[in-house]
């Protein structure tokens, strides 16, 4: 398919620590196309960011992929020389994190930080690249941005910083773009404006956006498909209307739930909580590594592997699945 | 209406800044909370809804204004006096591994706050008592804090506030630091205490959705002044404040069919030491006419046991 942007297959990621190698990532297969946004979902430890950064070339010097493919347009990321991978990952795809603030230079004023990311992907003189720099300033709707080229990071608000790494991520006109819980460091009404300006961003250019969160109202704003990850696995992936209006995986349907919501019938008296708590690296249970928390929990489930399997148009990794009502 | 529990009357508070300049976090807010009730602070940062509650814990002096708690002025009370008002309020904080000596086992800091009221016989039973009360095994009063998820820590600050037996608890962001399915627990654990022991809770949080889940009545801040006051439900179901509304619109909702009528607040919060003329939220209010930048509106009641503070919310023929 020529549509297809990122294409990973049964990754394996694990990492040195004292105490041994640790799997943090088990088997993750998860693709993107052209113009489409994926969510990935989950809670602190499911591995969705440790994904994300092995995509980058990103992972912390402990961290290993042990196993699978990262095909980027066609070409497994993981086989390229050093060199080769830089140059691509570097220009066709950019990420942005959640506190723009530790990312930005606090010395350099943001113009020369933006012009110094477009000159790394393009020979042009300093003026050009300064020229260019207002424009992407303009493209991610900061007022008057021939005068914000010149403040430094401390001298704009954190949504207004948000803007500035979009900015600096969209200088080599990337494929594909990865956000890592971009947002989460921001008020709610500035929240809402840098989801919509990525929303409006990704119709503009056609990119493709992989975008990292633990937060499930987040996600239904923006994405196409979602990915829901726990304990370094997917457990349920699928076009978010559906996954949201029929979740099939018990932690799915629990994440949903334990969500305080503002209207409806959950609105008022007890949440919905998902009791226990998420698994260690390397303390992983037998069988289906949610099971210790489920409510649907049978014998059967502690046994073997669970494989993703396909219910319409939802992928989801439950032996109980067929049987249960979640919705 | 009984004494309030606690009554905040007029409350300033300001900080220096550079230059000579002033922060005004906190200004003019009046507010009284009863016993048993659950009072939801709801705000941005840069609300003056933390500093709000670090005056009630008299960790930062109030500039203007008097704060009375159970009849008697905070301002009046001498040191015995002062120490006293701490076994009576306690705090909750946002993130418990920061607030929690890393070196002292669980069971010993619980017992070195349950001494305080607590006989030297008594204090062993009470610490196995606030064990099972926020739901952690026995065996934890063994262990040191680092060995517990942030779930778990948050059990362990909330068991530490309810040692001394306090009649008020200020909970400032005590959920936003967990995972979702781990905050729903904490929540719903911090209304079975309440309900249980009949604690007064000031519930103090950026999320909209958490606050209405558990308090009984909210209080929406907005640079430093509050906007509008009133029952958690109809706050909800029918904001009266811009401010409110636009809060509201902004909370994401997980429901993609819910995301289409969304209304976006343009622009950041203004600084807190140049303020906006008139009301603090006219900068970015989209109801604002030239009137609202030109005197502060007082909170007017609007509805029974409801306050707002917008010239263009006006009081109903009553």
């Amino acid at each position: 398919m020529e549509s297809l942007v990122l294409d990973i297959r049964n990754l394996h990621i694990g990492f040195e620590t004292p105490e041994g190698p640790l799997e943090v990532v088990r088997g993750v297969d998860l693709h993107i196309d052209k113009g489409e946004t994926l969510a990935i979902v989950g809670e602190s430890g499911s591995g969705k960011t440790v994904t994300c950064l092995s995509v980058m070339g990103l992972l912390p010097d402990a961290g290993r992929v042990k196993g699978g493919s990262i095909d980027f347009q066609g070409r497994n990321l993981i086989a390229l020389p050093p060199a080769e991978r830089r140059r691509l990952s570097g220009s066709k795809m950019a990420m942005i994190f959640q506190e723009p603030m530790t990312s930005l230079n606090p010395l350099f004023r943001v113009g020369q930080q933006i012009a110094e990311a477009i000159r790394t992907h393009e020979e042009v003189s300093k003026k050009e690249a300064r020229g260019r720099a207002e424009e992407l300033l303009a493209l991610v709707r900061i007022p008057e941005p021939s005068k914000r080229l010149d403040n430094y990071p401390h001298e704009l608000s954190g949504g207004m910083r948000q803007r500035v790494m979009i900015a600096m991520a969209l200088a080599g006109s990337p494929d594909l773009l990865i956000a890592d819980e971009p947002t989460t460091a921001l008020d709610v009404t500035v929240q809402a404006q840098i989801l919509e300006l990525l929303a409006d961003l990704q119709q503009e250019l056609g990119m493709a956006l992989l975008f990292i969160t633990h937060d499930l109202g987040v996600v239904a704003g923006i994405a196409d498909r979602v990915a829901v990850m726990y304990a370094g696995q997917v457990v349920e992936t699928g076009p978010t209307n559906d996954v949201y209006a029929r979740p099939r995986m018990p932690y799915t349907a629990g994440l949903l739930r334990s969500v305080p919501v503002l209207s409806g019938e959950h609105a008022v008296g007890r949440l919905m909580a998902i009791p226990g708590q998420s698994p260690r690296p390397g303390h992983l249970p037998a069988g289906c590594a949610f099971a210790p928390r489920c409510v649907h929990v049978e014998e059967n489930c502690t046994l073997g592997t669970i494989a993703l399997e396909q219910h319409d148009a939802q992928l989801v990794r439950c032996r109980r699945t067929g049987e249960l009502d979640l919705s | 209406m009984s004494t309030p529990l606690l009554s905040i009357q007029n409350l300033h508070v300001t900080f220096p800044a550079a230059g000579g300049e002033t922060v005004k976090a906190v200004t003019n807010v009046s507010l009284d909370i009863q016993a048993g009730e659950v009072f939801g602070l709801v705000g941005e940062s840069g609300s003056g809804k933390t500093t709000l509650g670090r005056a009630v814990l008299q960790l930062v002096p109030p500039t203007k204004g008097r704060i009375h708690f159970d009849g008697t002025n905070l301002a009046t009370l001498d040191r015995a006096g002062l120490k006293q008002y701490r076994t009576r309020v306690q705090v909750i904080f946002q993130d418990p591994f920061g607030s929690l000596n890393p070196r002292m086992s669980v069971g010993d800091t619980l017992a070195e706050a349950a001494a305080l009221v607590e006989s030297k016989a008594d204090t062993p039973a009470r610490v196995r008592e606030l064990l099972d009360l926020v739901g952690l095994p026995r065996d934890a009063a063994a262990r040191h804090p680092h060995e517990f998820s942030g779930g778990q820590r948050q059990r362990i600050g909330i068991a530490r506030a309810l040692a001394v037996r306090p009649e008020l608890i200020v909970a400032d962001e005590p959920v936003s630091a967990l995972d979702v399915s781990i905050q729903a627990q904490v929540v719903n654990l911090l209304q079975d205490l309440q309900a249980e022991l009949g604690l007064t809770l000031l519930f103090i949080a950026h999320d909209l959705a958490v606050v209405r889940h558990i308090s009984d009545r909210i209080g929406v801040m907005y640079l430093g002044r509050l906007m509008e006051v009133g029952p958690a439900n109809a706050i909800v179901a029918s904001p009266s404040h811009p401010y409110t509304r636009a809060l509201l619109s902004a909370v994401p909702v997980p429901d993609p069919a819910m995301q289409e009528r969304r209304q976006i607040l343009e622009g950041d919060l203004p600084s807190p030491i140049h303020l906006p003329p008139g009301c603090v939220f006219s900068s970015r209010c989209p109801q604002a006419d030239n009137a609202c930048s030109d005197s502060v509106p007082d909170l007017i009641p609007i509805a029974e046991d409801r306050v707002c503070a917008c010239l263009q919310v006006s009081e109903p023929a009553m």
